[in-house]
């Protein structure tokens, strides 16, 4: 089994602080976390911190810290709520070199283990060890086993988005990727370690039309990995002013066949999945949830409103975007392209009010239609939508890549009448839905249909 | 048969009587006497009821038990990454005086990056000089470049006075965020303080001479 721990960056944040909180000290911060299976990968999602306050410290010092039985007492029942697993990290502020289990935790991390199995017995326990210098060390108890499995890939997911490599991870000794010829000038661009950043992810595009092909097109440009290409739509003659790679021979041909040969085409060697079907389909979801990032590009609320919840629940980062034309006898009435982040942590489609129920509900009830709003086919022109592609795409390599020099995730509303560009953000909504599904992963249902 | 009711203990469903005991409850789980029993208490961040062992409780149908122990964790120091000359220092040092640490040294000393913080928890303050201890936690900084480089000055608790006040060449600093008094040393060139500043050890020593001294030196 490889094992794998996503920490979205404001709980990231939040940890490391607290960690640090009295230097020299031992500290510990505990968390709960939900989980994705796929095969022998297994990613834990950390999704609620339990910062030790100082009256639950037994005593903590330079080179131990003890806390109180009631604090670990909740940590458990916190667990046993959320059929979670249990994250436990700590600093080592003396020890020299880079950060590592020690003996007092080898033998001590078993000994909690017996108790956490003993209420929890499905719950792994996760364990980390930070040091000052910034490097980690990561581990996992499985319920079956008392031996720990190292974590090869600690991932902090915002902006940017980047793999801590515990110090302990396998990977650690894989060989650096050479930047190929084709890659070198955008390397000079987003950094050299671009190349491999972009080659290791597995991106999920929702919708291969206008929008999502040249979203496609972009992603195997820039030499990106795998892509899994999910759409359930076949191509019409209506599509091929905009679908790119798309010709008069494709005319009935899933528009995901035309999107891995466009992707297979580029120079990147880029892996396709390509899924004619729904996202809440298992064959599409299956492939989804393992995905490194999802763009959503479809022209409907309810299948915008499934990869919301896809995101949130397996906490991928997800761009939202869409191009939304009105017209009147052959006059461009109103044109306004969207684009919307969703990051781990961060406001998702709901708390941004984006969902509308109405639509949704008209949506469902008519699901059986052409899939277009009201069975009218809505005016569309392929640079609009490439407007919006590009900015996308542009997102995702800061999220990834780290390039930019703005650190706030920013929705954006482009009218393209105005030629101006709005601020759409909005703020995460505590009471929203998402509260409940963020980073349970497998541990909670996703709505799928047979 | 009515006074039995179902609760949980641990992952286990078992039946015990309503009235009952830690102890009984805890057996009834399979555990063993080692860590604290628990009712888990309804909401996700509120602590749970601890239960004592002879304690008797009233259980009702549903109830959540489970036993815990503290969460340990630490980290033999490792002397290994230091100079090995201040690393036969520092047991040397902890012969000497009993508890000390050393750490890389906190962020709001200058140039911290290149010291370590060596701290004596329980300094021996000669008694009949006005000092109002009789010891202290003393720290001083030993540059990473140890045995080239010369020790200079230490810190103690600002509440560390003599004859109610500091001495010369004595002024208040912050170390890692808690308010320190520094005494400079400015041992002279040529002389045996500058070789003794050398050394931790020596160093170390020496600070028990400026105790000595009281203030005004």
């Amino acid at each position: 089994m490889n094992y794998s721990l996503r920490l979205p960056i404001h709980l990231y944040q939040e940890m490391l602080k607290d960690l640090h909180r009295i230097h020299g000290v031992e500290q510990a911060v505990f968390g709960l976390a939900g989980e994705i299976s796929s095969g022998l990968d297994k990613t834990f999602l950390l999704r609620d911190l339990y910062l030790v306050p100082e009256d639950q410290y037994i005593s903590h010092g330079p080179s131990h810290f003890e806390v109180k039985e009631g604090f670990v007492s909740m940590v458990i029942k916190g667990a046993l709520i959320d059929t979670a697993s249990i994250v436990m990290a700590h600093i080592h502020p003396l020890s020299s070199g880079d950060a590592n289990f020690s003996g007092i935790d080898d033998g001590y991390e078993p000994k909690l283990l017996q108790y956490i199995q003993q209420a929890l017995p499905e719950a792994h326990f996760i364990c980390m060890v930070h040091h000052p210098n910034g490097t980690w060390a990561a581990r996992v108890y499985p319920p079956d086993r008392s031996r720990p499995a190292p974590i090869e890939n600690l991932t902090v997911m915002g902006r940017p988005t980047r793999n801590l490599l515990p110090t302990n991870s396998p990977a650690r000794n894989s060989p650096m990727d050479m930047v190929p010829e084709v890659f070198e000038r955008q390397a000079r661009a987003l950094g050299r370690e671009s190349y491999r950043i972009l080659r290791r992810l597995k991106v999920g595009i929702i919708g291969l039309g206008g929008t999502g092909s040249v979203v496609n097109q972009q992603l195997a440009h820039l030499g990106v990995g795998t892509i899994v290409q999910v759409d359930p739509d076949t191509i019409e003659e209506s599509n091929l002013s905009r679908l790119v790679g798309a010709g008069s021979r494709d005319l009935g041909k899933p528009k995901v066949d035309v999107a891995k040969r466009v992707a297979a085409n580029t120079a990147g060697g880029t892996h396709c999945i390509p899924i004619p079907c729904e996202l809440d389909k298992p064959e599409a979801f299956t492939e989804l949830k393992t995905c490194d990032v999802l763009f959503c590009c479809t022209d409907n609320v309810s299948s915008r409103r499934l990869a919301n919840r896809l995101a949130v629940q397996y906490q991928i980062p997800l761009f939202d975007l869409g191009v939304s034309l009105k017209s009147d006898n052959g006059m461009l009435r109103y044109g306004n392209g969207e684009f919307r982040p969703v990051l781990p942590g961060g406001p998702c489609l709901e708390c941004m009010g984006v969902i509308d129920q109405d639509t949704l509900i008209q949506e469902v009830q008519g699901l059986a239609g052409t899939g277009y709003l009201n069975g009218e086919r809505e005016p569309a022109v392929i640079s609009f939508n490439s407007l919006m592609a590009s900015l996308a795409v542009t997102e995702f390599l800061s999220v990834f890549t780290g390039f930019t020099n703005y650190e706030n995730d920013r929705a954006t509303i482009h009218s393209i009448l105005e030629g101006l560009i709005f601020d759409a953000s909005k703020a995460l909504d505590p009471d929203c839905d998402c509260q409940s599904w963020q980073g349970m992963g497998d541990k909670l249902d996703f709505p799928l249909r047979q | 048969m009515h006074d039995l009711v179902t609760i949980k203990v641990g992952s286990k469903t078992v039946k015990i009587s309503r009235i009952a005991t830690g102890a009984e409850i805890r057996a009834a789980g399979g555990y063993g006497s080692e860590g604290t029993l628990y009712r888990v208490v309804p909401g996700k961040k509120t602590a749970n009821e601890p239960i004592a062992d002879d304690q008797r409780v009233e259980c009702k149908n549903g109830d959540h038990f489970i036993v815990v122990i503290p969460a340990v964790g630490g980290n033999e120091e490792d002397l290994n990454g230091l100079p090995p000359s201040l690393r036969e220092d520092m047991i040397t040092l902890r012969e000497i005086f009993g508890s000390v640490t050393i750490m890389t040294c906190p962020a709001d000393v200058s140039n911290y990056d290149a010291f370590y913080l060596i701290t004596i928890e329980a300094y021996p303050i000669p008694p009949g000089k006005g000092w109002n201890m009789s010891n202290a936690p003393v720290s001083f900084l030993v540059p990473r470049k140890y045995g080239s480089a010369h020790l200079n000055g230490f810190y103690i608790p600002e509440e560390l006075t003599c004859n109610g006040q500091h001495g010369a060449y004595a002024g208040k600093v912050m170390l890692n965020g808690v308010p320190k008094i520094r005494y400079c040393w400015n041992p002279s060139p040529g002389t045996e303080t500058t070789l003794a500043a050398r050394s931790a050890v020596s160093f170390a020593e020496m600070i028990g001479q400026r105790f000595e001294l009281g203030v005004g030196q």
